[in-house]
C-alpha cells in the first residue's frame, strides 16, 4: 500500500514537467510578443522591457530560468499589469472557487435527486423525465444555457441579474451556478441512475425485501448506500472540472475569477499570466486525480496490488 | 487451398424457409430507423446539412452577402430579413448559415482526423508490444492531467497567425487544435477492443490457418473494432461543435468578418437586454446540432450493441 501511494505520489512530477514544458514552448510559439501594441513603442524602451522579463535570452535559458523560479513557488510576472502572477491568482482563485464549490454542491444535490428519482421510477414517467433531463442537459454547452437562462430570467421575467456574481445572494449567484453546474448534473444523474438499478436487481436486495423491511429501509440502508461508490468516484475529477473550466462561465457574467484573466492574458499574449493559470489549473486537475486515485485504492484493494 | 462452393440447393432453401440473413451493419441499421429519436435527429441534421451548403453556395437561399454591412443596424427579424440584422447592419440568415458551415466543416474534419489517427496509434499500441504501449498509456495520463478546453485554446493560438503553408487556414488549424484532445478517447478504446480480440478464438483460427499479421488485423480485428469506434466517433462531433463554439465565443474561431457560431452568440450577448434573438438564434442551432448528434449517437450505441439497453 504504501508503495503504491510512494509510485503514484511520485508520478505527479514528471506530469506536472510535461505540463510546464509543453505549455511553455507553446506559449512562445505564439506570434507577436507581449509588447505588440497597436500603439508602436521606441525600439529602445522595447529592448529595456525585453531584457526586464528576460525575453532577449536564448528560449532554452528562459526556460530554465522559469523552471527554478517554478521550484520556489515564483509563478513570474504579468507583463501587462506588472503584479505578481501567484497575487493574480490568489485575488481571482476566491470568486473561481466559490463558483466551483456551488457548482458543485448543485450539480451533485441536483443529480443525484434526478437520478435517484429515474431509478426509483424505473420506465415510469419519473424515469423519463430524468432521462430527458440527463440528455438535454449533457448536449447543452454552458454558455449557450447561461444564454437561455439570461434570456428567460433576467431579460423576460426580471427576476436575475444579467451579469456578476455574489456568494447567498439569489439575483447574482443562481445562473452562474446553474449554468456552469448543469453538465456535470446532468452526467451524476446518468450514474445515479444506471448505479441504482444496477444495485437494486442485487440478491441482497431482494433478501432485505424478504425478510420483510420497509421500502423506505431497503432504499436507504441497501440500495444507496451501494450505488454509492460509482458515484463517489466521479466526483473528484468533476469538482476539478468545475474549479478550473468556470472561464467561459466567467465572461458570461464578467466575474473576475482566475479564468477571465486567463482568457483576457491569451488575447493580450501575456505570458506571464497564461502560464501561471494554466499550470495552476493543472496543478488542481492532478492533484484532485490523484487524491481519487488513493481513495480507490482503500476502497479497492485489487487496485494497489494490480 | 481450394474453397468450399457454395451449394446452390442449401442456398435456395435459406431464401425460401428461414428469414432472409443480415450483416452486423445492415441489422444495426435495421433497429436504429426503429429509433425514432435516433430518426428524428438524423432528419434534422440532414435537412441543416443541406441548408447550410446550398446557403453558402446558392445565391437565392444565402440572400445576402455575409460580410456586407449595408442595411440598417440591429433590425428585428422581417420577411426581408428573417433572423434581423446585426450591430453593424449585416443580414443575420446569411450569416448565421456561414456560421453553421464553420462549424460543420471543423466537426467532419476533427470526425476525419481522429478516426485515423486514433485508429493508428491504439492499433500499435495494442499490437506493437510493452514499449509501445507504455509510451501511449503515459502520453494519455499528461493528456488526461491537461484540462482539455485550456490545451485547445492555447494549441488555437499557438497556431494562429503562424505563417505556415495549408496549417495557416483558420479552420484547418481549428481541426488540428481540437483533434489534438480528441484522439485520446478513439486510441484508447481501439487499444483496448484490440487487445480483448487478440485472444478471441477467431483470431486464434485465422491464425492457425496461416493468416499474417496484416491480414488477420485488416480482416479480422479491424472490422470487429468499427462498431465502439463510430459511436465515439459520433459521440465526439458534439464535443468538437462545442469546441468550435467555445473558440469563437472567446474570438479564437474564422477572423472578421467572417461568422460563427460561437461568435455570433458573443456578439449578440451585449444586445441580450434589447435584440435577444440575436444571440437566440445562434445558441439555438449550437444546442441543436449538439442534441441531435447526441441521440443519433444513442441511437447507434442501441443499435450496434443492443445488449447495453
Amino acid at each position: 500500500m504504501t508503495g503504491y501511494i510512494i509510485r503514484r505520489v511520485l508520478w505527479t512530477v514528471p506530469v506536472l514537467w510535461a505540463i510546464v514544458t509543453i505549455t511553455f514552448f507553446l506559449m512562445h510559439s505564439v506570434p507577436g510578443g507581449p509588447f505588440d501594441k497597436e500603439r508602436e513603442l521606441p525600439p529602445t524602451v522595447r529592448a529595456n522591457l525585453e531584457a526586464k522579463y528576460g525575453l532577449d535570452k536564448p528560449l532554452l535559458e528562459q526556460y530554465v530560468v522559469y523552471l527554478e523560479n517554478l521550484l520556489q513557488g515564483d509563478l513570474g510576472v504579468s507583463m501587462e499589469s506588472q503584479r505578481p502572477v501567484t497575487e493574480i491568482i490568489k485575488e481571482g482563485f476566491g470568486v473561481s472557487l466559490e463558483l466551483g464549490v456551488s457548482a458543485f454542491v448543485f450539480a451533485t444535490v441536483f443529480g443525484f435527486t434526478m437520478g435517484l428519482l429515474a431509478a426509483l421510477n424505473h420506465n415510469r414517467p419519473g424515469d423519463y423525465l430524468g432521462v430527458f433531463f440527463a440528455t438535454i442537459g449533457s448536449a447543452m454547452p454552458n454558455f449557450i444555457l447561461a444564454t437561455f437562462l439570461v434570456i428567460v430570467f433576467s431579460v423576460q421575467l426580471g427576476w436575475t441579474d444579467v451579469i456578476g456574481w455574489e456568494l447567498w445572494n439569489p439575483q447574482k449567484m443562481i445562473l452562474p451556478m446553474v449554468s456552469l453546474g448543469m453538465l456535470p448534473a446532468a452526467y451524476i444523474a446518468r450514474i445515479t441512475r444506471a448505479s441504482m438499478l444496477d444495485v437494486l436487481n442485487q440478491d441482497y436486495v431482494r433478501t432485505a425485501r424478504a425478510k420483510g423491511l420497509s421500502e423506505w429501509r431497503v432504499i436507504i440502508r441497501h440500495t444507496v448506500r451501494n450505488a454509492l461508490v460509482p458515484i463517489l468516484t466521479v466526483l473528484g475529477p468533476i469538482f476539478a472540472v468545475l474549479v478550473t473550466g468556470s472561464f467561459i462561465i466567467e465572461t458570461t457574467f464578467a466575474i473576475n475569477g482566475v479564468g477571465s484573466y486567463f482568457v483576457s492574458s491569451i488575447g493580450a499574449r501575456d505570458y506571464g499570466v497564461i502560464m501561471g493559470t494554466t499550470l495552476f489549473f493543472a496543478f488542481i486537475v492532478v492533484v484532485a486525480n490523484l487524491v481519487v486515485d488513493l481513495l480507490y485504492a482503500v476502497v479497492d484493494p485489487r487496485i494497489r496490488y494490480g | 487451398m481450394a474453397r468450399v462452393e457454395a451449394i446452390p440447393a442449401l442456398e435456395e432453401a435459406a431464401s425460401v424457409a428461414g428469414p432472409r440473413q443480415r450483416g452486423l451493419w445492415s441489422d444495426a441499421f435495421h433497429r436504429l430507423t426503429r429509433n425514432k429519436l435516433a430518426m428524428m435527429g438524423l432528419i434534422i441534421m440532414a435537412f441543416v446539412i443541406v441548408l447550410t451548403i446550398l446557403g453558402n453556395y446558392v445565391d437565392a437561399v444565402q440572400r445576402y452577402d455575409p460580410r456586407v454591412q449595408e442595411f440598417e443596424r440591429l433590425q428585428d427579424p422581417s420577411w426581408d430579413h428573417w433572423f434581423g440584422t446585426d450591430q453593424l447592419g449585416r443580414d443575420n440568415w446569411s450569416r448565421t448559415l456561414q456560421g453553421l458551415w464553420v462549424s460543420l466543416r471543423v466537426a467532419l474534419g476533427v470526425s476525419v482526423v481522429v478516426l485515423i489517427v486514433g485508429l493508428a496509434i491504439g492499433g500499435l499500441a495494442a499490437m506493437g508490444g510493452r514499449t509501445m504501449d507504455n509510451v501511449m498509456m503515459r502520453i494519455t495520463d499528461i493528456a488526461y492531467a491537461f484540462p482539455d478546453l485550456l490545451f485547445i485554446i492555447l494549441l488555437r493560438s499557438a497556431l494562429q497567425g503562424q505563417d505556415l503553408p495549408i496549417l495557416g487556414d483558420p479552420i484547418i488549424q481549428m481541426i488540428i487544435a481540437i483533434s489534438f484532445v480528441g484522439w485520446v478517447t478513439i486510441a484508447r478504446l481501439v487499444r483496448g477492443q484490440m487487445l480483448s480480440l487478440k485472444n478471441r478464438d477467431f483470431v486464434t483460427a485465422a491464425r492457425a490457418m496461416g493468416a499474417s499479421n496484416w491480414r488477420i488485423v485488416f480482416t479480422h480485428m479491424l472490422p470487429n473494432t468499427l462498431g465502439p469506434v463510430t459511436v465515439a466517433l459520433v459521440f465526439g462531433i458534439p464535443l468538437a461543435i462545442f469546441a468550435e463554439a467555445a473558440l469563437g465565443y472567446l474570438g479564437l474561431s474564422v477572423p472578421i468578418p467572417t461568422a460563427s457560431l460561437g461568435k455570433l452568440v458573443a456578439d449578440g450577448n451585449r444586445y441580450i437586454e434589447t435584440q435577444y434573438w440575436l444571440v437566440l438564434i445562434p445558441a439555438a442551432f449550437i444546442a441543436l446540432i449538439m442534441l441531435c448528434f447526441t441521440f443519433i449517437g444513442d441511437g447507434l450505441r442501441d443499435a450496434l450493441d443492443p445488449r447495453s439497453r
